[in-house]
C-alpha cells in the first residue's frame, strides 16, 4: 500500500510534537523514521496507525484520504517496543488474538485460524512454541511472535515502534536479517522506528531522518551517508 | 537460518542412566525437605524435650503429646467440632461476603477513573480506621449475635481485597489495552481478554491477605462477645486452666489459616499458570 503524508503537525498542548511534514512511502518499501528521542518520529508512526490523530493535515493510503479512519479500519499490524505480548495467553493464543477478536460474521473458523496460526509460527522460524507462555521465551523470541501476532490480521501495513531496543546487540543483529526476510517475504509496505543509525542504514530501503519534529532528510542509506543535507544528520550519522 | 544460534539454548538436557539419576533425586529432595523443615522440627523437638524434663514451665508450655493428645480429645471426642463449624461459619460468611463485594467493586472502580478518585479518600480512612476499634459500633447497631461478628470480619476482609483489586486493574499495562484496541476489541471484550486475567494475581495477593485478616478477626470477635467458636475456647481454656485445652485451640486455628492459605495458593496456580512460568 502506497501511503502519503500530507502536511501533518501534532500538538500535545502547547508544545508542538510534529511541524508540518511530509513523506511519501512508496508500496512495499521499507522506510525507518530515524532520530533521537523527541524528535517525533514515534508521534508520526502513531498518526499514520490511527492511534494518534493529527492537529492538521491529511494521510492518504493508495491515494483515499484515510485521516479519519480508526485504528481498526486502517487494518496496520503493530509491534510495540515492549511488544506487548499478553501474558495470561500462550503463544498461539496470542498470535490468534487479532482474529479472535473479530466480530464473529468476519472471524475465520477455528481451524482456518490454527492453519495461519502454524504458516506464522514456521514463517518466523519458531513452529514448535506455539503451546508456551511468553514468560517462557527469550526477548528475541517474544519480538517474533509480536511479529506473527500483527501478521496474523492480514494487515496493510505494519508498523514497528523500536523492534529491535528491547534486545542486546547480539540478537538484534541476527533479528534484523528476520525482519528483513519476513518483509521480503510478504511485500509489506513496512514503517519502524529507531534511534540507532545502523539500524536503520542497514535494513531500511529509505531512511527519513527526523529532528525536533521536522524532517530533516529521506533519502537512500547510501545517498545520506555520502550526502547529509544537514549538519544534525551528518553529526547525528556519524555518532 | 538467522534464527537458529538463538534457538541452541532450547535443546534437550543431558541423559544419565535412570538409576543413578533416581537416587541423586532422591537425596536432593531429602537436602530441600531438611533446608526447609529442619528448624521447625528442631523447635517441635526442644519444646517436647524442653517441657518434659523441666527446662521450661510445663503449665504454660506443656509437652507436645498432652497438646495433640488434647487436639485429639476434642476433634474426634466431638467437643471442639462445634466450635470449629461456628468459626468457619463465620469467617467464610465474611470472607465470602468481601470476595462477592471487593472484587466486582474493585474492577469496576480501577475501571473508571473518577468513581476510583472520588471514592479513594473514603476507603483509605475507613481502611485506617481499625476493626476491632469499630467492633462496639457494630455490636450497638446489630446486637451481640452473629451478625456484629460476621460484619467486623467482612468489614476488616473487605478493603484488601478491594484495594488489591482495584491496584490489579490499575497497573495492567496500557499498551497491552492500546494493542487490543488496534485489533478492534471492544470494551467489553478487552475487559474480559485482557484486563481480568492480567488482574488476577494482584487480586490473588488480595485475597490471601484478607484470609489471614480473617482468621484474625474471628479470634478476636469470639474473645470478646462468643460463648462458642475456636477463639472462645482459646479464652475459655485460659480461664479454667486447661492450658492443653487451650493450645488445641490454638494449633486448630493455626491449621485452619494453613489449610486457607493452601487453597487460595493451590486455585492461584491453577489460574495463573502464565504468572510464574520461567524455566
Amino acid at each position: 500500500m502506497h501511503i502519503e503524508i500530507d502536511e501533518i503537525s501534532k500538538q500535545f498542548g502547547a508544545t508542538a510534537a510534529l511541524h508540518p511534514v511530509s513523506l511519501a512511502i512508496p508500496s512495499g518499501a521499507l522506510v525507518a523514521l530515524l532520530g533521537p528521542s523527541g524528535s517525533g518520529k514515534t508521534t508520526l508512526l502513531r498518526i499514520l496507525g490511527g492511534l494518534e490523530y493529527p492537529t492538521s493535515g491529511r494521510v492518504l493510503f493508495d491515494g483515499q484520504d484515510a485521516t479519519g479512519l480508526t485504528v481498526q479500519q486502517r487494518r496496520a499490524g503493530f509491534v510495540f517496543q515492549s511488544y506487548a505480548l499478553f501474558r495470561h495467553m500462550t503463544v498461539f493464543d496470542n498470535i490468534a488474538y487479532g482474529l479472535n477478536a473479530r466480530p464473529r460474521a468476519t472471524r475465520p473458523q477455528k481451524a482456518e485460524i490454527a492453519r495461519r496460526v502454524t504458516k506464522l509460527l514456521d514463517l518466523i522460524q519458531l513452529p514448535d512454541i506455539g503451546a508456551r507462555y511468553p514468560s517462557q521465551l527469550s526477548g528475541g523470541q517474544r519480538q517474533r511472535v509480536a511479529l506473527a501476532r500483527a501478521l496474523a490480521i492480514e494487515p496493510r501495513m505494519l508498523l514497528l515502534d523500536e523492534p529491535f531496543g528491547a534486545l542486546d546487540a547480539k540478537v538484534r543483529k541476527e533479528l534484523r536479517q528476520g525482519l528483513r526476510d519476513i518483509h521480503d517475504t510478504t511485500g509489506l509496505t513496512t514503517v519502524f522506528v529507531t534511534h540507532d543509525q545502523d539500524e536503520a542504514m542497514e535494513l531500511a530501503d529509505l531512511v527519513v531522518v527526523m529532528s525536533m519534529g521536522k524532517i530533516e532528510q529521506i533519502g537512500k542509506p547510501q545517498d545520506i551517508r555520502a550526502r547529509p543535507a544537514t549538519p544534525f544528520v551528518r553529526d547525528f550519522i556519524s555518532a | 537460518m538467522t534464527f537458529q544460534t538463538i534457538d541452541t539454548s532450547l535443546g534437550g538436557s543431558v541423559e544419565a542412566p535412570p538409576g543413578a539419576a533416581l537416587l541423586r533425586r532422591g537425596v536432593a529432595a531429602a537436602s530441600v525437605v531438611t533446608r526447609r523443615y529442619g528448624l521447625l522440627v528442631g523447635f517441635l523437638v526442644f519444646w517436647q524435650i524442653g517441657s518434659s524434663f523441666g527446662w521450661i514451665n510445663p503449665t504454660v508450655f506443656p509437652p507436645l503429646d498432652k497438646i495433640l493428645a488434647a487436639t485429639w480429645t476434642g476433634v474426634a471426642g466431638g467437643a471442639l467440632l462445634d466450635d470449629i463449624a461456628i468459626s468457619l461459619q463465620r469467617s467464610g460468611l465474611a470472607f465470602a461476603a468481601a470476595v462477592g463485594l471487593g472484587i466486582p467493586l474493585g474492577l469496576f472502580m480501577g475501571q473508571i477513573r473518577a468513581v476510583e478518585q472520588a471514592l479513594d479518600p473514603i476507603l483509605q480512612f475507613f481502611r485506617q480506621t481499625s476493626a476491632l476499634a469499630l467492633y462496639p459500633v457494630f455490636i450497638l447497631l446489630l446486637g451481640l449475635g452473629e451478625t456484629s461478628k460476621v460484619f467486623v470480619i467482612f468489614w476488616a476482609t473487605l478493603f484488601p481485597i478491594l484495594l488489591a483489586t482495584i491496584g490489579g486493574v490499575k497497573e495492567v499495562d496500557r499498551k497491552l489495552i492500546e494493542m487490543a484496541t488496534t485489533f478492534g476489541a471492544s470494551r467489553a471484550t478487552i475487559f474480559r481478554r485482557v484486563v481480568l486475567p492480567a488482574s488476577v494475581p494482584s487480586i490473588f495477593v488480595g485475597l490471601r491477605l484478607s484470609a489471614t485478616t480473617a482468621l484474625l478477626l474471628l479470634i478476636a470477635a469470639e474473645m470478646i462477645g462468643a460463648n462458642k467458636g475456636l477463639g472462645f475456647q482459646v479464652m475459655n481454656a485460659q480461664y479454667n486452666f486447661q492450658i492443653p485445652q487451650m493450645f488445641a485451640a490454638i494449633l486448630l486455628l493455626a491449621l485452619l489459616g494453613l489449610s486457607a492459605n493452601a487453597a487460595l495458593v493451590t486455585l492461584q496456580r491453577r489460574l495463573c499458570r502464565w504468572a510464574d512460568l520461567s524455566h
